[in-house]
């Protein structure tokens, strides 16, 4: 397990899946992630591997009560060019605003650079998901690059912006 | 201006884009870290492959005239939902500087647009590759941005150059 401060994340369990299957549902939660269709039973895969380089996807603990509020993780691994897209889902409502998110991403940031030993973390988000981008560019992510039009979400087209975060620049 | 034609590759092929894809020049500018395929194995696996769609187009560019291959072109990760798909380009060595490149680079496009019906083509360029760029902006790629240090080459880390164009924009 990973701690921060306020959450914990850890492997992915059989036990998360209901948790799982709520925030799947969730329409608000799901509306800016790459996926759009709706989920299958299974969609939350639970891994029947230990975790080791390439995919690492986690579950998104409440450090307090130990209750499952999202999933974050890291994917895409690069060996050669050391870099990594970070992806991070609050998916319990109850938990979002509330400063849960930034700490999840600073914390996986932090395990992306000391443990994993990635040079770069980067992520897509689209540009219109204007709470995501504060808060990424809060922890230290640099817009790169905004691809014009790139994502077509409830019947428009959104701009996406690339994002990228250094170990220096992560505060 | 030189005329091309795009053309499916053919097993005949192999032994032409083996040698192009181990050139050191034309590499220098290319994102491939290893060297490539066998000509054999190429060869092998042009003829086993299922014919042309969506998924996968991957053509020889050829002189119009004399109908020889000039360089390779591609369309790749096509989004059926998004309608964008990513674009390589390569003129052989010694053929460079004749506007093989242009003529590919809009012809590629030309058949994300009018036949995939595809609505924005984007590629990445490494920053000193001077040639190509001026070669993409006049046939309407506009810069999207650039990824810092995304790319670990000749023992240096190196920017990628994002750009796109669109179907109303291409020229």
């Amino acid at each position: 397990m990973i701690a921060g401060s306020r959450v914990v994340l850890r492997e992915r369990r059989p036990s998360d899946v209901p948790y799982a299957q709520a925030w799947l549902d969730d329409v608000d939660a799901m509306r800016w992630t790459l996926h759009p269709y709706p989920a299958a039973p299974d969609a939350y895969d639970v891994p029947g591997e230990p975790l080791s380089w390439g995919l690492v996807p986690l579950t998104v603990v409440d450090a307090e009560s130990g209750r499952p509020i999202g999933h974050a993780g890291l994917g895409d691994m690069v060996p050669e060019h050391r870099r990594a897209l970070c992806w991070i889902v609050i998916g319990d409502a109850a938990f979002r605003g509330r400063g849960y998110g930034e700490d999840t991403m600073r914390t996986l940031c932090r395990f992306a650079f000391e443990t994993v030993n990635l040079a770069k973390v980067e992520l897509e988000v689209v540009a219109d998901n204007a709470a995501a981008v504060r808060l990424y560019e809060r922890i230290g992510f640099v817009r790169e690059v905004t691809r014009r039009r790139a994502r077509w979400i409830e019947g428009a087209w959104h701009d996406e912006h690339l994002m990228g975060l250094f170990p220096e620049e992560l505060r | 201006m030189s005329e091309i034609v795009l053309r499916a590759r053919e097993p005949e092929d192999a032994a032409l884009l083996t040698s192009w894809f181990a050139d050191a020049e034309t590499m220098r500018w290319w994102d491939r870290v290893y060297p490539p395929l066998p000509a054999e194995t190429l060869a092998a696996r042009i003829a086993a492959a299922p014919i042309m769609t969506f998924a996968d187009p991957s053509f020889m560019v050829c002189d119009a005239g004399t109908r020889e291959p000039v360089g390779w072109g591609g369309l790749h990760a096509p989004s059926p939902e998004h309608r964008h798909c990513s674009l390589g380009v390569l003129v052989a060595p010694g053929l460079r500087g004749r506007g093989y490149g242009e003529a590919a680079t809009r012809a590629l496009c030309r058949f994300a647009f009018d036949r995939m019906n595809l609505v924005r083509v984007s590629l990445v360029v490494f920053p000193g590759n001077d040639a190509a760029r001026r070669v993409y902006e006049r046939v309407g790629f506009v810069e999207e941005g650039v990824q810092r240090r995304a790319f670990w080459k000749r023992g240096a880390w190196h920017d990628l150059v994002h750009m796109a164009v669109f179907r109303d924009t291409l020229r």
